[in-house]
């Protein structure tokens, strides 16, 4: 009698604290907004959205290592480990790869992370929130600046008077083009329509709001994708999550979402930017090429045949700077991108280590490197083929 | 005046087991009012026991208890303030000064008047003869003064009744003198003292009742006039080799009445010398530990004038927790650990200074590299480092400490018998770990400043965003990094109160709370735990990277806040189910 009443406290509290996660936890009342069809909800989705600020995280479950990008390990550290370590604990030591623009593409896509989004029409500001440092994108009309806080450096871009013109002259020909929204919408139902099943999935509730969802299910037999689920802002129409599922898995492969939004325009002062003292500045110079192409397409009328010759020009310049030639084979979801090469600077060593070796597998041909939503086939011939596609369909491509 | 009854402590088949063991076996004790009662036994018969249930310091496994008419432990918090005790011998915080001790027990009663304590407590020591000594650290004390700053704090109020446990344990002869002069004199100002002891010779010069404690059993009790009436005068001997002593009686008093495990029963002449046969005892086989008898004494009785309690508002009084921060703030460990915090970003600082090499951007630990550029970033840098294990350490031996150190050193069962609630103790200590995680966190910030101004150029300070703010609104920031590193640490404080209720030996709480925060941050560390992760009290320490952003991030203050609630309400009620079902038996 006397033991349960003074240890009641002790029972209740853990109960109540339990209890109040799970209710957090559990889904709010069922959401149940007025049916729309696939169309009204793309309709929907054309909505303006003038300015917001938010949070976004991204989550990952693509088998790929999450790469600790730690800066409290530095080349001698590592050195002092291997010659310390015990033989036989080799693997043990932690390597280090040099960092470069593929690395940080694969940290991006393996891991999580937390986003705070602003954007109005003044400019849009991204910033990810690492441990202990930061990497912001802050773009605005005329300029762009990349600052990564644990390097101290800054990457910056402007785009000159004249680039800025025809890309202006572009956008009111698209706006042009496209008579009405409802035309361009129809258009694009029918170009998805012909690979994919569009439906509308569950109401729900994300990031405060209510929710509808657009399920787009690949038809074809050799994807990967089993689906992709976007959650639209049932007022905004604005896109507010997206899931990708792997075929033959129930969890999430990759996710993004807002896990808080506000419909109000950011404070300004968000947009303009001065690389703070002590930081290495380097200015990017868009390509010669790239600012000549912008030039010949901005006074042309946006038909097909000239987005098609765009697309075309566009793959042309893709073997010139320092990404090898490529060229993609097949369409929609099964489309697989050909590379003659594996990019320069790609680091060779990382698909060396430990943790790679379960994603690797020889195949007929080549080394295939497998994720549950992307195959990557090494071939002997020293081309690379990617696609989101079945592997044994990588090798049929390759060997054609 | 209380309950009408005529007993100051009447118990009722009082018993209490150990793991099956029966250390006080159904024991009925009737205590007058105004007596000066003895309450004899060998050591280890249960007398201590007995006294720790009376006091509500243990539960009973089965009997009533009664003190001054209250029901005990069901109304402790009613009788306790009406009772001076001295139990298992005197216990202070050695640090204190006589008077500090006092002012501490003192303040733990809810029902003492604060305006009255200075007052009460200089009153008391000088009854006790403690004056000269008051300033003086009761650590510094000799046994003899030691035991008399125990009476003092057992006479802090005016008492109904003294409870009195071998109250001359370990004094020399002329302490031993004293404390039975204190003990006369207290009878005589009409309290009733209940006075336990293993020598016989006590017992005979101060009581007017007596009660006979053997193995947890009672053998007899009344006053010695009852006793005598019985007929002819009886000796009891707990003996250690009862063989050899039978002998011994036998050749002192003419034949041996009764022989039961560990005692003798003797009929004895009138005028027998009580005195002699112990000796004899002692002389024979060294196994003579006490001897009884009813022997002739002049008994006298008073009239108990009864005292009410004053009663004060059931407020939280400040002094309690002023008391706390005292203690906290007056042991050389704690300043010895706040100096440590404080030598981080010194040394550090120095360490950077020193070396001849500049780490380039992003190179060393984060922070490490803007030292140089800005002297304010120091505070930043060391709680970066003291974050991991430093900080967590002190945390520990505070945290860890709180109740196990208190039961440890003794003074835990004194501030319980004050009384204070175990509740209110529990908080007040908790909150005295809080006082310590503030000053640490802003010591460490303060210190980093400072050394960062003496040892670089100060200006303004770039965020992480890239965003560059004044000094003034760095120095705000600080604040606002100590203030999350303490609500970090609020969780990990809560689980360090509850471990130390678990135990008497401080050393093995602060070790057990270390672990836990190492193995929470191991836990952390290790993808396969990720669904755990963001239950770990470690796992938005780090998170105080979010104030140096820009606009600053607040949903991870948010959701650390909440988090190290749950810890709060979680290991702080387990601790209070834990100390308030605990017998405290330090």
């Amino acid at each position: 009698m006397k033991f349960s009443r003074k240890w009641a406290a002790a029972f209740v509290a853990p109960a109540v604290v339990a209890g109040g996660s799970l209710v957090m936890a559990l889904p709010a009342a069922a959401v149940d907004l007025p049916d729309v069809t696939p169309k009204e909800l793309l309709m929907l989705m054309d909505g303006d959205v003038t300015g917001f600020s938010g949070t976004l995280t991204k989550t990952s479950d693509i088998g790929l290592p999450v790469m600790e990008l730690s800066s409290l390990m530095s080349q001698d550290a590592v050195d002092d480990m291997a010659e310390k370590m015990p033989e036989g604990f080799e693997d043990f030591v932690p390597q280090l790869i040099e960092q470069n623009s593929i690395t940080q593409l694969v940290e991006l896509v393996a891991g999580t992370h937390t986003m705070r989004v602003y954007a109005s029409e003044s400019g849009a500001r991204v910033q990810i929130l690492d441990q202990m440092s930061q990497r912001d994108l802050i773009v605005t009309p005329t300029q762009f600046w990349i600052y990564d806080a644990g390097q101290a450096s800054a990457v910056t871009g402007t785009l000159d008077s004249g680039t800025k013109d025809s890309l202006e002259t572009a956008a009111l020909r698209v706006q042009e083009f496209a008579a009405s929204p409802e035309e361009l919408i129809d258009a694009l139902l029918d170009e998805v329509g012909a690979s994919s099943d569009l439906s509308v999935g569950q109401d729900h509730r994300i990031a405060g709001r209510t929710a509808y969802q657009l399920v787009v299910e690949p038809r074809s037999a050799v994807s990967l994708i089993d689906s992709v689920v976007v959650s639209v802002d049932s007022e905004t129409g604005m896109a507010l999550g997206l899931e990708v599922f792997a075929r033959g898995s129930s969890a999430v492969a990759l996710e993004i979402g807002f896990d808080s939004i506000r419909f109000e325009a950011p404070d300004e002062g968000l947009f303009s930017f001065t690389p703070p003292p002590g930081t290495t500045v380097e200015v990017w110079e868009a390509p010669q090429e790239l600012t000549d192409l912008a030039d010949t397409y901005a006074d042309q009328e946006p038909t097909e045949e000239t987005l098609r010759a765009l697309a075309d020009d566009l793959q042309a310049l893709s073997g010139s700077g320092d990404l090898p030639a490529s060229s993609v084979v097949g369409e929609n979801w099964e489309a697989v991108m050909v590379m003659d090469s594996l990019p320069a600077d790609f680091p060779t060593e990382l698909l060396e280590t430990e943790l790679f070796a379960d994603l690797m597998a020889e195949v007929e041909g080549g080394t295939a490197f497998s994720t549950p939503i992307l195959n990557i086939l090494l071939a002997d011939s020293g081309k690379v083929y990617a696609g989101a596609v079945a592997l044994d369909h990588l090798v049929k491509v390759a060997a054609e | 005046m209380s309950a009408g009854s005529s007993w100051a402590i009447e118990t009722t088949g009082l018993t209490k087991s150990f793991a099956g063991h029966d250390a006080v076996s159904a024991v009925s004790l009737q205590v007058p009012r105004g007596s000066v009662f003895g309450f004899l036994g060998p050591n280890g018969c249960g007398k201590t026991t007995t006294i720790r249930m009376l006091l509500g310091l243990a539960e009973a496994t089965a009997g009533e208890i009664r003190v001054l008419g209250h029901p005990i432990p069901q109304e402790k918090e009613s009788a306790l303030p009406r009772v001076g005790a001295l139990v298992e011998g005197p216990a202070f915080y050695p640090y204190l000064s006589g008077t500090a001790n006092l002012i501490r027990m003192d303040s733990a009663d809810r029902f003492s008047d604060p305006t009255t304590r200075k007052a009460r407590v200089a009153a008391a020591l000088d009854r006790v003869g403690l004056t000269n000594a008051a300033d003086k650290k009761a650590g510094q004390y000799s046994l003899g003064m030691k035991q008399r700053l125990g009476l003092a704090n057992a006479l802090l109020k005016p008492r109904d009744l003294l409870i009195l446990d071998e109250p001359t344990n370990g004094l020399d002869p002329q302490g031993t003198r004293e404390v039975r002069n204190l003990i006369r004199q207290l009878a005589t100002e009409g309290i009733t003292i209940f006075l336990s002891s293993h020598l016989l010779v006590e017992i005979e010069q101060v009581c007017s009742h007596a009660a006979v404690m053997n193995a947890g059993e009672l053998l007899a009790q009344g006053s010695l006039e009852e006793l005598r009436a019985q007929g002819s005068t009886r000796v009891v001997l707990a003996v250690d080799n009862a063989a050899q002593a039978q002998a011994v009686v036998e050749a002192h008093s003419g034949g041996v009445v009764e022989l039961s495990e560990g005692y003798l029963r003797a009929e004895v002449p009138d005028d027998f010398d009580t005195a002699a046969l112990t000796a004899a005892l002692v002389r024979k086989s060294g196994s003579g530990k006490f001897a009884w008898s009813a022997p002739h004494w002049r008994i006298t009785l008073w009239s108990s004038p009864g005292r009410g309690s004053m009663l004060f508002a059931k407020s939280v009084s400040l002094s309690l927790m002023l008391t706390e921060l005292q203690i906290m703030f007056t042991r050389r460990r704690t300043w010895a650990m706040l100096a440590a915090i404080a030598l981080i970003p010194i040394v550090l600082a120095f360490a950077v200074a020193l070396s001849s090499e500049r780490l380039a951007p992003g190179e060393g630990p984060p922070f490490l590299d803007r030292v140089t550029q800005n002297g304010l970033f120091t505070g930043f840098t060391a709680m970066l480092l003291a974050m991991p294990l430093f900080l967590p350490l002190t945390i520990s031996v505070v945290s860890g400490d709180t109740i196990a150190g208190e039961a440890g050193q003794g003074t835990l069962r004194y501030l319980l018998i004050a009384p204070v609630s175990r509740l209110r103790l529990l908080v007040v200590k908790y909150l005295g770990t809080i006082a310590f995680t503030l000053a640490g966190t802003f010591l460490l910030m303060v210190s980093g400043a400072l050394i960062g101004a003496l040892l670089f150029p100060v200006g303004p300070v770039t965020l992480l965003s890239g965003d560059v703010i004044g000094v003034g609104e760095a120095v705000w920031r600080m604040v606002l990094v100590a203030s999350y590193t303490t609500i970090s640490m609020t969780g990990m404080l809560a689980v360090g109160l509850f471990i130390s209720t678990l135990t008497t030996i401080p050393v093995g709480a602060m070790t057990g709370v270390l672990v836990t925060s190492g193995v929470s941050q191991i836990l952390d560390n290790l993808p396969q735990f990720e669904v755990i992760h963001t239950w770990l009290f470690t796992h938005y320490w780090l998170d105080f990277a979010d104030i140096l952003r820009q606009p600053i991030e607040l949903s991870s203050m948010a959701s650390n806040a909440l988090l190290q609630l749950g810890y709060v309400a979680v290991f702080g009620s387990l601790a209070y189910g834990r100390l308030a079902s605990k017998d405290i038996l330090s």
